[in-house]
Order: structure tokens, then sequence, then C-alpha cells
């Protein structure tokens, strides 16, 4: 038997999550479907009063597509390990029969990857609700919903020579927000979301005071006006390609440690 | 099986609760675990669930550190806490999540618990009461079948004639390959369960000893004086004194509460059985 990951194991630790907190999801679910046909339906309407033209309409809604997708992700994220939340789960979680894999990569699945393929479906259920409620309320109301498969959707993209490069990027800064928010969630015991959050705060607000305010202010002019730069300096890239390179592979080292850490933690959860 | 080798171990770098401990326990016993309040019992099963870790020393059960915490291992363990938490499940989502974990997991065994200790079929866990959860808990960790069952105050919150149940089935289910060790306050519950008593105080093992064995040296009985002077301990009562003295030729059953006080007055002969070093 494999010690550290079996797939059975993993598969019986995922269901159990979610009989566990399923009376929690089918709430969640319920709020976000009622929020999600109420901005939808009040863009459609304001939509079609206001601008004519579908695909307007269609940027609104991949706006509100987008911006919920991320604030419910961090928000479905932020709340992994939820039984760690009270000293009684928190006993019989640590004496479940499962590997620290297996419950990290058991709720990467349900938390992340189960939310990233169910959310769009739901997405797309509850706007065409709301298209056909406002068809039902108005006879002549005619409006095609483009669906996140639809190409139209991507042509202005495709017009950007940066967007081929920028998307693994893209893609790798929105993973590494899910592994911090998981290392936050398994760090922390109550109001892990909120603490996590404060954490990151706390980062930023110290990389815009030693980023800016010393390196931009007080080292870097000194580096220009000697026009003596030193030999690190160098490795710097010039070119745009180079720096989304550069940037790729610190993406992928930072989210190498972040599951490091998060495997750290979970084992010290356990003494 | 469970082999504890210079065990210490303290929630404080500078303050430990155990001290150097040393323990050596087979299966197919179950084995009673009493100390006064604070003395470390559910810290020492903890140690054996791999909940807690060893300062120094080595524990070793089933030929594994429980500290290293491997699926195998936890597959073979079950630790019964005493504030039990029960999910918003109904005992049969309960049994169908849960059972997959442990591959020996009797389920005819679980049904007829079930319905020995008289609980609902249908209704969810949650809204139970504690005792009922609490034979819930013990139905479902009986029917593991792991090696090393963990209980902590498991009587906690039984009725009386639940506790008869609880002493009957566990004599009833368990296997001989299986290990049990109870932490109890409620020695009555346990009187004529165990066969193995291990008795900790102020960070050491004072007393770890085959139930037999202790009745084969010494006489538990009710003197009306103490003018024996043979009594090596004694403890006022109404209308006379409940005794230990050296057993002579008649036998008799092992008083708990008895054996507890005397131990712990340390008026007994009988050493803490030591690790012996498996060559």
């Amino acid at each position: 038997m494999n010690k550290s990951f079996s797939y059975s194991r993993t598969l019986n630790y995922i269901e159990l999550q979610c009989h566990s907190h399923y009376k929690r999801l089918l709430l969640a679910g319920a709020a976000l479907c009622g929020i999600l046909a109420f901005a939808g339906a009040n863009i459609l309407k304001i939509g079609k009063t206001w601008t004519p033209s579908h695909e307007s309409i269609n940027d609104q809604i991949l706006g509100v597509f987008l911006g919920s997708y991320s604030i419910l992700a961090i928000i479905s994220v932020g709340n992994a390990f939820p039984d760690f939340r009270l000293k009684k789960t928190a006993m019989r979680y640590l004496m479940l029969p499962v590997s620290n894999w297996e419950r990290f990569i058991g709720e990467y699945f349900l938390r992340f990857i189960l939310f990233t393929l169910v959310y769009p479906l739901v997405f797309y259920g509850v706007m065409n609700g709301a298209i056909y409620f406002l068809s039902f309320l108005k006879a002549n109301y005619e409006y095609q919903f483009y669906w996140l498969t639809d190409s139209r959707i991507y042509q202005r993209f495709a017009k950007d020579d940066y967007t081929p490069m920028l998307l693994p990027l893209i893609i790798q800064l929105v993973h590494l927000a899910v592994l911090y928010l998981m290392l936050g969630a398994s760090c922390f015991g109550r109001f892990a979301l909120v603490k996590t959050l404060a954490a990151l705060s706390g980062m930023a607000a110290y990389v815009v005071f030693f980023g800016v305010l010393v390196i931009k202010f007080k080292m870097l002019p000194h580096y220009y006006l000697g026009r003596n730069i030193p030999a690190f300096l160098a490795t710097v890239p010039d070119t745009a390609k180079q720096a989304i390179l550069w940037l790729n592979i610190a993406l992928a080292i930072a989210q190498a440690l972040l599951i490091a850490s998060c495997y750290y933690k979970l084992k010290e959860k356990e003494a | 099986m469970l082999h504890a080798q210079q065990l210490s171990f303290g929630y404080k770098p500078k303050k430990l609760l155990f001290d150097r401990l040393d323990l050596s326990i087979s299966p197919g016993s179950i084995v009673g675990l009493l100390g006064k309040n604070g003395m470390g019992k559910t810290t020492l099963l903890k140690l054996f669930a791999g909940m807690h870790f060893p300062k120094n020393g080595s524990l070793d059960i089933f030929g594994e550190r429980p500290q290293d915490r491997s699926p195998h291992f936890l597959e073979d363990i079950y630790f019964l806490p005493e504030e039990i938490e029960a999910p918003s499940f109904s005992p049969k989502t309960f049994i169908s999540c849960y059972r997959r974990f442990y591959p020996r997991f009797d389920t005819e065994l679980m049904q007829s618990l079930t319905k020995e200790f008289e609980l609902p079929e249908t209704s969810n866990i949650s809204k139970w009461s504690y005792g009922q959860k609490k034979k819930f808990h013990i139905a479902f960790a009986l029917s593991t079948k792991c090696r090393l069952l963990l209980f902590d105050e498991p009587t906690n919150g039984l009725d009386i004639s639940s506790k008869a149940i609880f002493r009957k089935i566990m004599a009833g289910s368990l296997d001989e390959n299986q290990l049990v060790v109870i932490s109890t306050h409620q020695v009555a519950d346990i009187q004529n369960l165990i066969d193995r008593v291990l008795i900790l105080d102020s960070g050491k093992i004072i007393l770890n000893e085959e139930l037999y064995e202790i009745e084969s040296q010494y006489h538990f009985g009710f003197r009306n004086s103490l003018r024996d002077e043979d009594i090596l301990y004694a403890e006022e009562t109404l209308g006379g004194y409940k005794v230990v003295a050296p057993r002579r030729d008649e036998s008799s059953t092992v008083d708990l509460e008895l054996l507890f006080n005397a131990s712990i007055q340390n008026k007994l002969n009988l050493t803490p059985q030591v690790y012996e070093q498996v060559v």
C-alpha cells in the first residue's frame, strides 16, 4: 500500500467531505443562484434599455462572471480544511486514515477544480434563466447569450500580441493565489480566510514600502546616476518576453514553496 | 505489540508529564488505564494514537511509530475521545462514509450492536442525546475491528442499562489480536471487564499488571476490625474495613478502587512491568 497517496482513499475523503458539508454547500449554492439571477436580470434589463449592442451586454456578463468567480473561488478555497476550525471536529479529522497529501489533494480538488468546473455551468444556467424570465415579462425581448466557448468573446484578446504570452502568467498567478489561500486555511483555525487576507494585506504593504519607497527612491537612482550597473543587474531581462519568462519561473518556484509549506503546516497540525 | 521505551512527554519543554516511561502490552487484552485527574491518561492515549509526539524515547505500535501517522497505521487504530462530535448524518450515511477507511469493518456486527444499544436507524445523529451518540461511536469503534482501540471515558453519559450492555458487548465483540485501552474514572464500569490494569501517577506507571496476577498475590476483602497484622491497606467503610492483604488460601476478585488507592499510596509490592527488549 502506498503510504503517501492512494487514489481510492482520496476519493473516499472527497465523498466524506461532500457529505459532511452538504448543507453548507446547498445553502451557499442557493444564495449564489439568487444573487446571480438578480444581477443577471438587472444587467440584461439595463443593457437592453441603455446599450442596444449585444457585445456590450455580453461584456458586462463576462465581467460579472469573472468577478463573481474570483470572489467565490476565494471564499471556497479560503475555507478549505473546515474540520480544523473546531477542536472536536479536528480530532476526528486527524484520526481519519488518510495522508496529508490526500487531504491536500482532496481539498484542492473540491475547493478549486470542482468549483471551477461547476461554477460556469451554474452561471450559464442562471443567466439563461434570467433571460427566460425577462422574455416572459417582455414579450418582445430577444437576447442571445454568448457562452464562454463562443469565439467572439476572445476575438478582442486575439488581436493583442501579448495575450498568448500572458496567459500562462495569468494562470500561474491565479494558481498561486489558490495555493496561498490553501496555505492560509491550513495555518489558521478560526476565521482562516479573514486572517489569510489580512496577512496578504500586510505583505502587500511591506512590498509597497520596501519595493517602491526603498528600492525605487533610494537604491535605483544610485545605480542609474553612476551608470555603474552591478553584475547581478546584468541578468535582469531587458525585453518583455524575457521578463515574462522570468516571472513564470519565479511563480512556478513560489507555487512549489507554497505546496511544501501547506504540507508541513498540515503535518504540524497533527501534533 | 505496544512498546514504549524511555518515553518522555510534556506540554511545556521543562515540565514533563511522563518521564522515561517503559511499557509493554500484548494484544488480546482489555487494559484499564487509571490515574488521578491531570496525571496524563488522555495524553497517553493521544500519544498511542499519534496525536502527540514523544519528546524523548520511543513508542512502537504494530512495528510502526505512531507519530509517523501513516494511513496504514491509522486504519488499525480507533480513538474514541471523551468529548465526541457527531456530524449531521443519518447512521446509515455515517457508516457508509466512514467504514471505507477501515478495511476490516464488520457491517453485521455494527447492525447487531446498534440493535443491542437500541439506537434509532433513521434520524440524524447530531440530534441524538449525548449517551446515544456515545453508544453509536462505541458500536462503530468495535465494528472497525481495529487492532488497537483507545477509549477515553467511554461510559460517561451512558445510562445504567447501557453500561451493562457496554460490558457485555465489549467482552463479546473483540478478537484475539485486538488490544483495548480504556481510560476511566468509573472503575465500577470496567470492574469485570478488564484483564490488565495500568495506573499512572506523577509521570510514572506505578502499576502494570494482569488482574489474575494481582489476584494470585493479594486478597481483597472485608474485615470488621484491623486486628490482622498482615493487612497492607485498609479503607474504612460502613460497618468495618475494606482491606488488601497478602493472599493465603481464599480467592477474591480485585476491587479496582481499593487497588487504585493502595497503589497510589504505595502500599503494594507490585512493581511496574518493564519493557522487555525483544532480541
